[in-house]
């Protein structure tokens, strides 16, 4: 009798958890076509902003005023690839990869520092002829997936703070001073949020991640006062009034940008700030020229899409099929939703100014190609999620 | 709860709440204080370019320019980008036909903007950008041109280098002739993205304000007429060695100003007279003594207020007089207290109308002597004497009349046009008004101003009486009688009846005594019977033989007159036949 109960409630709870499954499964689905139609629309907005941003620039350094724009339909192609392989290959490849992954970026950030190229005092691309790679930006996706992979497989450990903490401080240590020789803060801080970000969803205790998250604060702290061009933004960010030609010039020129769109904007391609008053228009700055063109109301929408790919990607990392999936998945979308929150933070005057960029909207080939291939990554999290549970049954 | 699960709601809402806070800021700077930042983005970009209007053309009174403005370009140089200075300063001036030192000089003062040459012909600054000199363009200057040169310079006047009027009717009516400069308001890019980039921020919206062209003048000057005054003045000059030589013709009835020349004429281009003298006009600002033709208003004073008539006799007309005891028996002075006439003469009894024709300066102070007390110098005033005219010219002279107290030879000195200052203008309008049946009219140079829109303004001369209707003609006809049988017999015109008075008056030197030159001078007008031009013509200075004013000026007279009474279509009122 009891057997039979037993049986029967197994059955029932088999038939429930294999309905709940399919109904995950579907969910999944429906996530990453949020994701995808999500990505397509910041593209679009992007793309539409960078022609009308970059122009005046393009004509000033490079005599094409589509010369930005071309250059991004590249890197949107190449995401687009890179979107589309990361999709179909499973994940838990990465797992097996990550090591190599790491290290080959590594490589690259060195080259960059010996033979990269650069502007303004920073060296950030590697040439190759017409491409110029930006190593930090696969950099990102790297650390997050040798972090996953490593706490994965030290799962057990992980109550050892030595056990925790050696691999954590091996892959922050090598990337953090990797670029910030190049120097790049801004990308560090994102590659620290993305990273923090996987080891809060691993199985590392909470105090350890306490630890940690505090260390990465004051880290980034002593940093931003380290230099004088990242305490003129710190100062240009308290008060920008104060230095108007000066520290606070860019600042101050974003609040007239959006002060000028207001509620509706002055319309597409009628940006004023771009005539070389808003420095960086059409990378850092850019969702500045979406604000004066479109308004609040452009500027509300572009931030309830980055709302909507959190959530996209929460749900994925919530339900994936195993903790390296969820880490994965959490780390990409606190990498893509961090970086956006920094960067409109800045534009916004909320945050202090770190040069780092608008994913998927802000100029930027290889950031554009790396952050779909990322994305490609968290629909591949979400369809497994559903397939995995279905060989199983 | 799976603590992992606990660690990501955590997370989730951390996020949504950044992003909430990000929201509420948006809002803050977009609609909160958009208004603002608005307006302080908007006064950062806007920028203005002052658009210059065209100044108005000055007409004669039959539509010809006497000074228009052309398109011309000026060379300029950005000293900062020029390679060469020397070589820069020798091509430029090689092709337009400056001076390459003074070019030279301009680059070497540096800064961004230096005038190389100014105001060429656009082909010939084409000829200079064609030399592709780094730092060397053209800017669009617009130029005066007076198409008659020296002709009408001393009415027309000139601007300077940069169009506005500094002289003349060109000073005078500056305000009219220049416009309203307009403006272009719009936003500008922070920096230029190159030189073909457009200098305004293409999208934002542009404010014309159109500039205002300034008013044409219509002058009262008959450019034909003109023309013939200044060749008779040349010739004039020529022919009595003389310094200078005035003609002012006035239009009778209407105090119009039909011709006014002087000569050596100035160059209103270079801004030189042709005798290399700055601008002057004398007969506006000149001041001489009229000598005798101020008999017209001695005589007019006395028939006005009917002292004595035309035929009245004077007694015992020697051809010395002396006012001021002892006077005469100083050889230096022969003026101020004694004086003599022209010719020497028995005494004898004369009538007015004789000591007018033969010029007797004894019959004219004998005549005088009549007059009530203040009553010369009432009349000198009533014809327009020590005042302004009002012609609308700049620096006009008020002429001046010498009555100090106790003076006991003034009286007799200003009955023969002695101590007292007029400009050539001023007799010209006195006599005008004896034309004019005794009504004294302001002269002018300008008859109507045309604005833009094609509204024509007329202007008005103010008028007043002199003397009576019988007095002007009681004159006129001593005048005719001057011209047919006395001093001015050089002045006839064949065809009409002409009247006018001979003057000569010693001039004075720096020190103020009399030397021995002359200002010669006819002033008359024609046809008598109704007088429609007054012509004065004054020579400064002529050689010994020609100086006096039936010699000098009568001649230059009788030809200006000719060809204003052809040019204002009178029909000739005697038969010369």
């Amino acid at each position: 009798m009891s057997t039979r109960i037993a049986k029967v409630t197994s059955i029932t709870a088999r038939r429930a958890a294999e309905r709940k499954r399919s109904e995950q499964s579907v969910a999944n689905a429906r996530a990453a076509t949020t994701l995808f139609a999500v990505v397509a629309a910041l593209l679009v907005i992007g793309v539409t902003a960078t022609i009308s941003a970059s122009s005046a620039v393009a004509i000033d350094q490079q005599s094409d005023s589509f010369y930005f724009f071309k250059r991004q339909l590249v890197g949107i192609g190449l995401g687009l690839i890179a979107m589309a392989i990361a999709s179909r290959v499973p994940y838990t490849a990465y797992k097996k990869l990550a090591v190599p992954i790491f290290t080959f970026t590594v490589g690259l950030l060195l080259a960059t520092l010996i033979i990269g190229t650069g502007a303004g005092g920073a060296q950030r691309w590697l040439a190759v002829g017409p491409i110029t790679v930006q190593a930090s930006e696969i950099a990102k996706f790297a650390v997050i997936v040798v972090l996953a992979a490593v706490l994965d497989k030290k799962r057990k450990l992980l109550g050892d703070f030595g056990h925790y903490a050696a691999p954590v401080v091996a892959v922050m240590g090598v990337t953090g001073l990797l670029i910030m020789l190049q120097p790049d803060l801004g990308t560090t801080i994102v590659i620290a949020a993305a990273a923090l970000a996987v080891i809060l969803t691993s199985a590392t205790p909470v105090r350890f991640v306490v630890y940690t998250g505090m260390t990465g604060a004051f880290l980034a702290t002593v940093l931003a006062f380290s230099a004088d061009y990242r305490l003129d933004r710190i100062i240009g960010f308290r008060d920008p009034w104060a230095d108007v030609e000066g520290t606070g010039w860019q600042l101050i020129q974003s609040y007239y940008a959006l002060g000028s769109g207001g509620m509706t904007g002055v319309g597409l391609g009628a940006s004023r700030a771009r005539w070389f008053y808003l420095p960086n228009a059409h990378t850092d700055f850019i969702y500045a020229i979406i604000g004066e063109e479109t308004g609040f109301l452009g500027g509300i929408v572009v931030m309830l899409l980055f709302v909507l790919l959190a959530a996209a990607g929460w749900a994925i990392a919530t339900r994936a099929a195993d903790p390296f999936g969820r880490m994965v998945a959490t780390g990409i979308t606190v990498w893509l939703t961090f970086q956006a929150i920094v960067n409109i933070g800045g534009v916004l005057g909320v945050l202090p100014i770190t040069g780092i960029t608008l994913p998927f909207v802000s100029y930027g080939s290889t950031a554009v190609a790396v952050s779909m291939g990322a994305v490609g990554v968290l629909a591949n999290i979400a369809y497994s999620g559903g397939s995995r549970t279905r060989r199983r049954s | 709860m799976d603590p992992q699960r606990v660690r990501m709601i955590l997370l989730g809402l951390g996020f949504l709440l950044a992003w909430a806070g990000l929201g509420y800021r948006l809002f803050h700077v977009q609609v909160v204080q958009a208004a603002d930042f608005a307006d302080q983005s908007l006064d950062q970009r806007l920028t203005s370019v002052q658009t210059p209007p065209d100044r108005g053309t000055i007409f004669d009174r039959n539509g010809d320019p006497l000074a228009i403005t052309i398109e011309a370009q000026s060379i300029i140089a950005d000293p900062r980008l020029v390679e060469n200075g020397v070589f820069t300063a020798q091509q430029v001036a090689a092709v337009s036909g400056g001076n390459w030192e003074r070019m030279l000089g301009e680059i070497e003062k540096g800064g961004s903007f230096r005038y190389l040459i100014r105001q060429l012909e656009p082909a010939q600054a084409q000829a200079v950008l064609d030399l592709g000199l780094p730092g060397v363009s053209a800017l669009a200057e617009p130029k005066r041109v007076f198409p008659h040169g020296p002709i009408a310079a001393h009415v027309v006047g000139m601007v300077n280098i940069d169009g506005i009027g500094i002289e003349g009717l060109e000073a005078y009516y500056d305000d009219a002739l220049s416009g309203t400069g307009g403006e272009v308001i719009f936003e500008k890019p922070l920096k230029s993205a190159g030189p073909d980039a457009p200098i305004a921020i293409p999208q934002a919206e542009i404010m014309t304000i159109p500039a205002i062209p300034g008013d044409d003048l219509v002058s009262t000057i008959d450019l034909s007429l003109q023309n013939a005054a200044y060749e008779a003045c040349g010739d004039t000059v020529e022919r009595t060695a003389a310094e200078a030589c005035w003609i002012v013709a006035l239009g009778v009835e209407t105090g119009e100003v039909l011709a006014m020349v002087g000569f050596p004429g100035f160059d209103p281009h270079k801004r030189v007279g042709l005798d290399g003298q700055p601008f002057d006009n004398f007969a506006i600002r000149g001041m001489y003594e009229p000598g005798s033709t101020q008999k017209l208003i001695t005589f007019a004073a006395g028939l006005d207020t009917g002292v004595f008539g035309t035929a009245t006799v004077v007694g015992g007309v020697a051809d010395r007089i002396e006012i001021t005891p002892g006077a005469c028996e100083s050889d230096t002075d022969d003026i101020n207290g004694c004086y003599g006439d022209f010719s020497p003469h028995e005494t004898r009894d004369m009538t007015v109308q004789e000591i007018f024709t033969i010029s007797s300066n004894v019959g004219t102070i004998r005549a005088q002597q009549m007059l009530g007390e203040g009553v010369l110098v009432d009349y000198m005033e009533r014809f327009g004497q020590a005042g302004k005219t009002g012609v609308d010219f700049t620096g006009e002279t008020p002429g001046v009349i010498r009555t100090d107290p106790g003076c006991s030879s003034c009286l007799a000195s200003l009955s023969i046009g002695y101590g007292v200052g007029a400009s050539p203008l001023q007799m010209a309008a006195a006599f005008a008004a004896i034309g004019n049946d005794g009504v004294w009219t302001e002269p002018s140079l300008v008859r109507s101003i045309l604005d833009v829109d094609g509204h024509e303004t007329e202007l008005v001369a103010s008028t007043r009486r002199a003397v009576s209707e019988d007095t002007a003609w009681a004159i006129r006809q001593m005048l005719l009688n001057v011209v047919v049988e006395g001093t001015g017999q050089a002045a006839a015109v064949p065809g009409y009846t002409v009247g006018g008075k001979t003057g000569t008056s010693d001039k004075l030197d720096e020190n103020g005594q009399y030397i021995d030159q002359t200002m010669a001078s006819f002033v008359g007008m024609a046809p008598i019977g109704d007088p429609k031009v007054v012509v004065a013509v004054v020579v400064d200075n002529p050689a010994w033989e020609y100086r006096t004013g039936g010699t000098a000026a009568a001649p230059a007279f009788s030809v200006v007159m000719e060809a204003a009474l052809h040019s204002l279509g009178v029909a000739p009122d005697v038969d010369s036949r």
